[in-house]
Protein backbone atom coordinates (compact mmCIF):
# COMPACT_ATOMS: atom_id res chain seq x y z
CA UNK A 1 0.00 0.00 0.00
CA UNK A 2 0.82 3.61 -0.79
CA UNK A 3 1.38 6.42 1.42
CA UNK A 4 1.54 9.95 0.44
CA UNK A 5 2.22 9.32 -3.11
CA UNK A 6 4.86 6.78 -4.80
CA UNK A 7 5.64 4.04 -2.50
CA UNK A 8 9.25 4.38 -1.37
CA UNK A 9 11.48 3.30 1.28
CA UNK A 10 10.11 5.37 3.90
CA UNK A 11 6.57 3.88 2.83
CA UNK A 12 8.34 0.37 3.78
CA UNK A 13 8.92 1.92 6.93
CA UNK A 14 5.54 3.57 7.76
CA UNK A 15 4.29 0.11 6.72
CA UNK A 16 6.49 -1.60 9.38
CA UNK A 17 5.24 0.68 11.88
CA UNK A 18 1.45 0.61 11.03
CA UNK A 19 0.73 -2.91 10.60
CA UNK A 20 2.07 -3.92 13.87
CA UNK A 21 -0.42 -6.16 15.34
CA UNK A 22 1.39 -7.79 18.11
CA UNK A 23 0.89 -7.91 21.74
CA UNK A 24 0.74 -4.44 23.23
CA UNK A 25 3.67 -4.36 25.41
CA UNK A 26 4.78 -2.04 27.73
CA UNK A 27 6.33 0.34 25.62
CA UNK A 28 3.46 0.66 23.36
CA UNK A 29 1.13 1.61 26.30
CA UNK A 30 3.25 4.61 26.53
CA UNK A 31 2.80 5.05 23.31
CA UNK A 32 -1.55 5.07 24.18
CA UNK A 33 -0.88 7.74 26.76
CA UNK A 34 1.08 10.11 24.55
CA UNK A 35 -1.42 9.74 21.82
CA UNK A 36 -4.35 10.27 23.88
CA UNK A 37 -2.77 13.31 25.48
CA UNK A 38 -1.53 14.74 22.50
CA UNK A 39 -5.25 14.68 20.84
CA UNK A 40 -7.28 15.91 24.09
CA UNK A 41 -5.06 18.92 23.52
CA UNK A 42 -5.64 19.06 20.05
CA UNK A 43 -9.36 19.15 20.72
CA UNK A 44 -8.89 21.98 23.05
CA UNK A 45 -6.77 23.96 20.70
CA UNK A 46 -9.84 23.40 17.98
CA UNK A 47 -12.58 24.34 19.90
CA UNK A 48 -10.64 27.79 21.45
CA UNK A 49 -9.81 28.66 17.66
CA UNK A 50 -13.63 27.90 16.92
CA UNK A 51 -14.67 29.64 19.63
CA UNK A 52 -12.33 32.84 18.53
CA UNK A 53 -13.41 32.51 15.36
CA UNK A 54 -17.07 32.90 16.64
CA UNK A 55 -16.14 35.56 18.59
CA UNK A 56 -14.44 37.49 15.58
CA UNK A 57 -17.52 37.33 13.36
CA UNK A 58 -19.76 38.21 15.89
CA UNK A 59 -18.13 41.41 17.21
CA UNK A 60 -17.36 42.62 13.41
CA UNK A 61 -21.06 42.07 12.89
CA UNK A 62 -21.82 44.35 15.87
CA UNK A 63 -19.01 46.56 15.46
CA UNK A 64 -19.37 49.78 13.23
CA UNK A 65 -15.64 50.91 12.42
CA UNK A 66 -15.05 54.28 11.13
CA UNK A 67 -19.06 54.27 10.01
CA UNK A 68 -20.26 57.58 11.63
CA UNK A 69 -18.11 59.90 10.27
CA UNK A 70 -18.48 58.54 6.71
CA UNK A 71 -22.33 57.85 7.14
CA UNK A 72 -23.15 61.43 8.94
CA UNK A 73 -21.66 63.43 5.75
CA UNK A 74 -23.20 61.66 3.53
CA UNK A 75 -26.25 62.57 5.33
CA UNK A 76 -25.12 66.03 5.50
CA UNK A 77 -24.57 66.34 1.43
CA UNK A 78 -27.82 64.40 1.20
CA UNK A 79 -29.89 66.52 2.98
CA UNK A 80 -28.00 69.47 1.17
CA UNK A 81 -29.20 68.30 -1.78
CA UNK A 82 -33.19 67.42 -0.74
CA UNK A 83 -32.78 70.80 0.49
CA UNK A 84 -31.98 72.22 -2.48
CA UNK A 85 -34.88 70.40 -4.15
CA UNK A 86 -33.30 67.29 -5.65
CA UNK A 87 -35.79 65.00 -6.33
CA UNK A 88 -33.69 61.65 -5.64
CA UNK A 89 -32.24 62.67 -2.50
CA UNK A 90 -36.06 63.14 -1.24
CA UNK A 91 -36.60 59.65 -2.68
CA UNK A 92 -33.78 58.50 -0.64
CA UNK A 93 -34.29 60.07 2.45
CA UNK A 94 -37.83 59.30 2.30
CA UNK A 95 -37.13 55.61 1.80
CA UNK A 96 -34.81 56.09 5.05
CA UNK A 97 -37.17 57.71 7.13
CA UNK A 98 -40.79 56.43 6.07
CA UNK A 99 -43.32 56.75 3.22
CA UNK A 100 -45.14 59.66 4.93
CA UNK A 101 -41.67 61.86 4.14
CA UNK A 102 -43.40 65.35 3.23
CA UNK A 103 -41.90 68.81 2.58
CA UNK A 104 -43.09 69.23 6.83
CA UNK A 105 -41.20 66.44 7.95
CA UNK A 106 -37.83 68.06 6.03
CA UNK A 107 -37.58 70.28 9.28
CA UNK A 108 -38.05 67.00 11.51
CA UNK A 109 -35.05 65.03 10.10
CA UNK A 110 -32.81 68.18 9.91
CA UNK A 111 -33.14 68.73 13.50
CA UNK A 112 -32.41 64.77 13.86
CA UNK A 113 -29.50 64.80 11.26
CA UNK A 114 -28.24 68.22 13.32
CA UNK A 115 -28.25 66.85 16.49
CA UNK A 116 -26.71 64.16 14.94
CA UNK A 117 -23.69 65.83 13.52
CA UNK A 118 -23.20 67.99 16.65
CA UNK A 119 -22.64 64.44 18.82
CA UNK A 120 -19.75 63.87 15.84
CA UNK A 121 -18.34 66.89 16.31
CA UNK A 122 -18.05 66.48 19.86
CA UNK A 123 -16.62 63.25 20.04
CA UNK A 124 -14.02 64.31 17.58
CA UNK B 1 -6.42 20.65 -0.48
CA UNK B 2 -5.04 17.62 -0.52
CA UNK B 3 -7.62 15.46 -2.02
CA UNK B 4 -7.51 17.61 -5.04
CA UNK B 5 -9.67 16.00 -7.96
CA UNK B 6 -10.91 13.71 -5.92
CA UNK B 7 -15.08 12.99 -6.40
CA UNK B 8 -16.83 13.71 -2.36
CA UNK B 9 -18.07 9.83 -3.00
CA UNK B 10 -14.80 8.57 -2.96
CA UNK B 11 -14.21 10.26 0.18
CA UNK B 12 -14.82 9.63 3.95
CA UNK B 13 -17.28 12.54 5.35
CA UNK B 14 -15.31 14.50 8.12
CA UNK B 15 -17.11 14.00 10.88
CA UNK B 16 -16.49 10.52 10.60
CA UNK B 17 -13.29 10.88 9.88
CA UNK B 18 -13.00 12.28 13.15
CA UNK B 19 -14.77 9.94 15.22
CA UNK B 20 -12.70 6.92 13.67
CA UNK B 21 -9.47 9.04 14.81
CA UNK B 22 -11.04 9.50 18.16
CA UNK B 23 -12.14 5.49 18.77
CA UNK B 24 -9.20 4.44 17.52
CA UNK B 25 -7.87 0.48 19.18
CA UNK B 26 -5.16 0.67 21.14
CA UNK B 27 -3.29 -1.14 18.83
CA UNK B 28 -3.40 1.58 16.20
CA UNK B 29 -2.80 4.63 18.30
CA UNK B 30 0.46 2.98 19.69
CA UNK B 31 1.43 2.54 15.86
CA UNK B 32 1.11 5.81 14.91
CA UNK B 33 2.43 7.52 17.34
CA UNK B 34 5.35 5.16 16.70
CA UNK B 35 5.09 6.61 12.85
CA UNK B 36 5.07 10.18 14.44
CA UNK B 37 8.62 9.47 16.53
CA UNK B 38 9.80 7.81 13.43
CA UNK B 39 8.96 10.75 11.41
CA UNK B 40 10.03 13.22 13.60
CA UNK B 41 13.30 11.40 15.36
CA UNK B 42 16.02 13.19 14.22
CA UNK B 43 16.07 16.44 16.12
CA UNK B 44 15.42 18.58 13.01
CA UNK B 45 11.94 18.43 12.60
CA UNK B 46 8.84 18.58 14.76
CA UNK B 47 8.00 16.74 17.87
CA UNK B 48 5.84 13.59 17.69
CA UNK B 49 3.05 15.36 19.33
CA UNK B 50 3.37 18.26 17.14
CA UNK B 51 3.20 16.22 13.90
CA UNK B 52 0.15 14.12 15.50
CA UNK B 53 -1.67 17.11 16.67
CA UNK B 54 -1.24 19.06 13.63
CA UNK B 55 -2.41 16.26 11.65
CA UNK B 56 -5.39 15.99 13.98
CA UNK B 57 -6.38 19.44 13.25
CA UNK B 58 -6.17 19.32 9.21
CA UNK B 59 -8.27 16.47 9.39
CA UNK B 60 -10.92 17.48 11.72
CA UNK B 61 -10.91 21.18 9.18
CA UNK B 62 -11.38 18.86 6.40
CA UNK B 63 -8.00 19.98 4.88
CA UNK B 64 -6.77 16.49 4.61
CA UNK B 65 -9.40 13.86 3.70
CA UNK B 66 -10.00 10.30 3.81
CA UNK B 67 -10.46 8.54 0.73
CA UNK B 68 -12.57 5.18 1.20
CA UNK B 69 -9.76 3.42 -0.48
CA UNK B 70 -7.51 3.22 2.55
CA UNK B 71 -7.04 1.99 5.78
CA UNK B 72 -7.37 4.64 8.30
CA UNK B 73 -3.55 4.73 9.93
CA UNK B 74 -2.29 4.31 6.23
CA UNK B 75 -4.31 7.76 5.80
CA UNK B 76 -2.88 9.48 9.12
CA UNK B 77 0.77 8.09 8.35
CA UNK B 78 0.26 9.55 4.76
CA UNK B 79 -0.52 12.71 6.43
CA UNK B 80 2.51 12.97 9.00
CA UNK B 81 4.65 11.94 6.63
CA UNK B 82 3.73 15.08 4.65
CA UNK B 83 3.77 17.51 7.39
CA UNK B 84 7.20 15.55 9.07
CA UNK B 85 8.93 17.85 6.04
CA UNK B 86 6.34 20.97 6.03
CA UNK B 87 8.58 23.76 6.30
CA UNK B 88 6.26 25.34 9.15
CA UNK B 89 7.40 22.55 11.52
CA UNK B 90 11.17 23.38 10.66
CA UNK B 91 12.75 25.52 13.98
CA UNK B 92 14.52 28.43 12.54
CA UNK B 93 17.80 26.57 13.52
CA UNK B 94 17.21 23.41 11.44
CA UNK B 95 15.72 25.86 8.81
CA UNK B 96 19.61 27.18 8.49
CA UNK B 97 21.14 24.10 8.71
CA UNK B 98 18.82 22.99 5.76
CA UNK B 99 20.12 26.15 3.55
CA UNK B 100 23.91 25.32 4.50
CA UNK B 101 23.09 21.18 3.48
CA UNK B 102 21.40 22.73 0.39
CA UNK B 103 17.62 21.22 1.20
CA UNK B 104 15.01 22.57 -0.71
CA UNK B 105 11.57 21.73 1.34
CA UNK B 106 8.01 22.09 -0.18
CA UNK B 107 5.21 22.72 1.79
CA UNK B 108 2.92 19.84 1.95
CA UNK B 109 0.11 21.93 1.10
CA UNK B 110 1.89 22.40 -2.37
CA UNK B 111 2.60 18.96 -3.22
CA UNK B 112 -0.10 18.49 -4.88
CA UNK B 113 0.82 20.81 -7.40
CA UNK B 114 4.30 19.58 -8.13
CA UNK B 115 4.20 16.85 -11.05
CA UNK B 116 5.82 13.72 -9.93
CA UNK B 117 8.21 13.71 -13.27
CA UNK B 118 10.03 16.63 -12.72
CA UNK B 119 10.28 16.44 -9.30
CA UNK B 120 13.94 17.50 -7.58
CA UNK B 121 11.61 19.30 -4.68
CA UNK B 122 10.23 16.12 -3.77
CA UNK B 123 13.45 13.86 -3.62
CA UNK B 124 14.62 16.48 -1.30
CA UNK B 125 11.93 16.29 0.86
CA UNK B 126 11.79 13.06 0.78
CA UNK B 127 15.43 13.66 1.80
CA UNK B 128 14.61 15.09 5.10
CA UNK B 129 12.54 12.16 6.68
CA UNK B 130 15.00 9.70 5.04
CA UNK B 131 17.95 10.97 7.64
CA UNK B 132 15.82 9.00 9.88
CA UNK B 133 16.53 6.04 8.57
CA UNK B 134 19.92 6.77 8.04
CA UNK B 135 20.09 7.62 11.59
CA UNK B 136 18.61 3.79 12.55
CA UNK B 137 21.47 2.41 10.33
CA UNK B 138 24.20 4.04 11.45
CA UNK B 139 23.26 2.88 15.31
CA UNK B 140 22.53 -0.63 13.96
CA UNK B 141 26.00 -0.62 11.91
CA UNK B 142 28.06 -4.10 12.50
CA UNK B 143 24.76 -5.54 13.65
CA UNK B 144 23.87 -7.95 10.80
CA UNK B 145 21.02 -8.74 11.17
CA UNK B 146 19.15 -5.47 12.45
CA UNK B 147 21.12 -4.25 9.30
CA UNK B 148 19.70 -6.86 7.39
CA UNK B 149 16.29 -6.52 8.94
CA UNK B 150 17.15 -2.19 8.14
CA UNK B 151 17.17 -3.53 3.97
CA UNK B 152 14.28 -6.03 4.66
CA UNK B 153 11.96 -3.35 5.52
CA UNK B 154 12.73 -0.94 3.01
CA UNK B 155 12.76 -2.91 0.28
CA UNK B 156 8.86 -3.73 1.61
CA UNK B 157 9.55 -7.42 3.01
CA UNK B 158 7.41 -8.80 5.16
CA UNK B 159 6.66 -12.10 7.05
CA UNK B 160 8.40 -14.95 5.26
CA UNK B 161 10.47 -12.83 3.18
CA UNK B 162 11.77 -10.81 6.03
CA UNK B 163 12.21 -14.39 7.75
CA UNK B 164 14.72 -16.06 5.10
CA UNK B 165 16.62 -12.48 4.00
CA UNK B 166 17.61 -12.34 7.45
CA UNK B 167 17.63 -16.34 7.78
CA UNK B 168 16.14 -16.13 11.56
CA UNK B 169 12.06 -17.89 12.87
CA UNK B 170 9.57 -16.05 13.43
CA UNK B 171 10.06 -15.71 17.04
CA UNK B 172 13.00 -14.43 16.27
CA UNK B 173 12.39 -12.21 13.49
CA UNK B 174 9.69 -10.38 16.56
CA UNK B 175 12.42 -9.97 18.93
CA UNK B 176 14.55 -8.42 16.47
CA UNK B 177 11.34 -6.08 15.58
CA UNK B 178 10.65 -5.13 19.33
CA UNK B 179 13.91 -4.32 19.51
CA UNK B 180 13.92 -1.77 16.23
CA UNK B 181 10.75 -0.31 17.49
CA UNK B 182 12.49 0.69 20.99
CA UNK B 183 15.21 2.43 19.04
CA UNK B 184 12.82 4.28 17.52
CA UNK B 185 10.46 5.19 20.34
CA UNK B 186 14.24 6.14 22.28
CA UNK B 187 14.97 8.54 19.26
CA UNK B 188 12.51 10.33 19.66
CA UNK B 189 13.69 10.57 23.68
CA UNK B 190 16.73 11.73 22.93
CA UNK B 191 15.54 14.84 21.03
CA UNK B 192 13.74 15.63 24.42
CA UNK B 193 16.32 15.18 26.19
CA UNK B 194 18.86 17.52 23.85
CA UNK B 195 16.01 19.98 24.01
CA UNK B 196 15.62 20.17 27.56
CA UNK B 197 19.79 20.40 27.85
CA UNK B 198 19.61 23.05 25.35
Amino acid sequence: MTIGGEKDQIDNFLEFILTDDSPMAPEDMVLVEMFDRTISEAESQLTRARFERAKAGALAAYSKPEGNVVNLERARALLQRAKDGDTSAQVTLAARFGDGFMDGDMDAIAEDLAELLDDDDQEN
Amino acid sequence: MASPDVPEELLHDVEETVETFRNLPERDKANLMRAAQFLAGRGNLASPEELLSEAFIRISDGVRRWRKSETFPFFVGGVLKSLASDRMFLTDESKVKRLKQGFDVVSSDDEHKIPDSEDGKLAAKKGLIELAIRHLEVHYAGDEEMELLLMGIQDGLIGQDLQDLLGVDAKRLEALRTRLKRQIDKMAETLKEKEGAS
